[in-house]
């Protein structure tokens, strides 16, 4: 679960940077068809952030294939879509939907970027400290704490079991061993389930009433501040001016 | 399979934004005795189980294998209210810290995702045992009808998002066939996984499966939460205004240059020509109705969010009248 956590921008506290994102991506979305300029300045932004923040070019290209199933998507769709047809590649296809589809596909990996140039340069510790500074609803955040805290711990037992049932049953890619994989699972939820008891009732012994102690996370600076929203504010004067420009 | 950015407009995320916003803090709300009561240590151990679980890979027959996406199995095991803040938390998590799921679609998918697919498993199951007269061999059977049902209907409900703000404009017809007749294979996955495993928590313990428990405790403790009734209409009825506001207005700022209504209009306007049209059957032929205008843009708006509004509204009330008329049999 521990993000490697890059220098330059991983220094920056969480909170500002996850403010930057969701306007950068924002800014993304919000480009008008046949607004290119827009599209191929937001590409230099991202790539000059994964540039500084030396995200590996390995866990970019794994992020990049939570897109896949939507750019399929979108070279299915002029096949199919309505409008005028025109010829490509001697296959008849919508001629809007490829402009459509190509912009889709355009968005898609940029803003898919920028959230991996997140995720790659904050911690889960950070993001937690982030929600906090974000006034996000306290009861939202612990359980997003718990489940962070507790998912590696969990996906280990899920580790163990597998190989209790390999070294009991062999490799289990048969149907055949479906029931036995099922009710793994079912012990994995009351074991989970059992550990949470534990978890709160070891807390409350601990003289837990409710209420979470303050995270000690630290406030950004104005330059930290200037510098996780520049990205950002860059994206979004180029997307405002594209509209504006446009019309 | 989780939305990415960029494939819904800013209107249309900002809308399903606000509502999955107005859905968590309800959800919360609704679920703050249990979170006072035993802390925020179990829904988070859940989360995490869900988390994992959907790691695990089930073999499915001919050579493929499939994975528990888990709402329904929330459901059954920790109720609607926990179960959607489970499932929200593990689709936040997904978000944010593994860059699966777009995050101005984040909305989107906890829609998709957490809270319709929990809240229409929970209706279903309770709907089952109301039929079945409580009897404890039908939670299975109940569990797996609900899991089987509430894939589909999310991607029902997608389908009518992308119609709203999807970016290419495609057959209503085909679309929805295409996306709910595929999730029904996945239903029926879903549903033949989350029986296994209800079943086997329910083989050793029972008392953890939430809809299986005996209902009297729980029918008269929702009894003593009737009084609360009220204030949760108005919280439905303030959310309801707030996300009418922001999607229609949202909708209007965007209109200041509209390439999601020009495109509609345009590809409307070649459909005028072309012989048959399929686009007449489309809820986003109305709009041309009202010409390339602002109220034109700011009524996509505000219809995307009447329409995703209804179907969980629809739900929430079959829902409270389930719940009442049961704890009146019981």
């Amino acid at each position: 679960m521990e993000r490697p956590s890059a220098r330059e921008t991983g220094a920056i506290p969480a909170h500002p940077k996850l403010l930057s994102l969701i306007v950068f991506a924002l800014s993304v979305v919000g480009v008008s068809a046949g607004a290119w300029e827009a599209l191929a300045v937001h590409a230099v932004i991202v790539f000059v952030v994964l540039g500084l923040a030396r995200v590996p070019i390995g866990r970019i290209l794994r992020g990049l294939t939570f897109a896949l199933p939507f750019v399929v998507f979108a070279v299915v769709t002029p096949l199919v879509a309505l409008g005028p047809r025109t010829e490509v590649l001697g296959v008849s296809v919508s001629s809007p939907a490829v402009d459509a589809a190509l912009l889709m596909i355009a968005k898609i990996v940029i803003a898919l970027l920028a959230s991996i140039a997140f995720s790659a340069t904050s911690s889960a510790q950070e993001l937690l400290l982030a929600f906090d500074r974000l006034r996000m609803p306290s009861t939202l955040t612990a359980i997003v704490s718990f489940m962070i805290r507790y998912a590696v711990i969990v996906g280990d037992d899920v580790r163990r079991m597998r190989i209790a049932r390999q070294s009991r049953g062999g490799q289990d890619h048969r149907v055949a061993h479906f029931r036995a994989i099922a009710s793994s699972v079912g012990t994995l939820f009351i074991r989970s389930y059992e550990r949470g008891e534990r978890v709160h009732l070891a807390m409350l012994a601990r003289a837990y009433d409710g209420v979470f102690p303050a995270a000690a996370g630290r406030s950004a600076s104005a330059a930290e501040w200037a510098v996780a929203l520049s990205p950002a504010v860059l994206a979004l004067i180029v997307t405002v001016a594209s509209h504006v420009l446009g019309s | 399979m989780h939305v990415p950015d960029g494939f819904l407009d800013v209107p249309t995320s900002i809308a399903t934004g606000t509502m999955a916003a107005g859905f968590l803090a309800l959800a919360s709300y609704r679920a703050r005795d249990e979170l006072s009561m035993r802390g925020p240590a179990l829904p988070g151990l859940t989360a995490a189980f869900i988390f994992a679980g959907q790691m695990v890979n089930f073999p499915v027959g001919v050579g493929t294998s499939g994975h528990l996406i888990g709402a329904a199995l929330a459901a059954a095991l920790v109720g609607p209210w926990i179960g959607t803040l489970v499932m929200s938390v593990v689709v936040i998590v997904q978000a944010l810290v593994f860059a699966d799921g777009g995050i101005t679609a984040l909305g989107t998918n906890l829609l998709l995702l957490a809270i319709i697919p929990v809240f229409v498993a929970y209706g279903v199951q309770r709907l089952v045992l109301r039929l079945a007269r409580y009897r404890r061999p039908a939670v299975v059977p109940a569990a797996a009808l609900a899991a089987f049902v509430s894939v589909p209907v999310s991607a029902f409900v997608f389908t009518g998002l992308y119609l709203l703000g999807g970016a290419i404009e495609l057959p209503v017809g085909g679309l929805l066939a295409s996306m709910v007749g595929w999730h029904l294979i996945i239903g029926i996955g879903e549903a033949v996984i989350t029986a296994a495993v209800l079943g086997a928590v329910l083989a050793a313990r029972p008392d953890l499966v939430r809809i299986a428990r005996p209902l009297t405790a729980e029918e008269s403790s929702q009894a003593a939460e009737s009084p609360t009734r009220a204030s949760n209409r108005s919280i439905v009825t303030v959310g309801l205004a707030l996300s009418l506001i922001v999607g229609g207005g949202v909708s209007l700022l965007a209109s200041a240059n509209p390439d999601g209504l020009e495109y509609v209009a345009e590809s409307l306007g070649f459909l005028d020509t072309a012989e048959e049209s399929v686009a007449v059957a489309s809820p986003l032929a109305d709009y041309a109705l009202f010409g390339e205008s602002v109220i034109g843009a700011s009524l996509a708006g505000v219809i995307g969010v009447v329409f995703t509004f209804a179907v969980t509204l629809a739900i929430a009330f079959a829902l409270r009248s389930l719940s009442t008329r049961a704890s009146s049999t019981v």
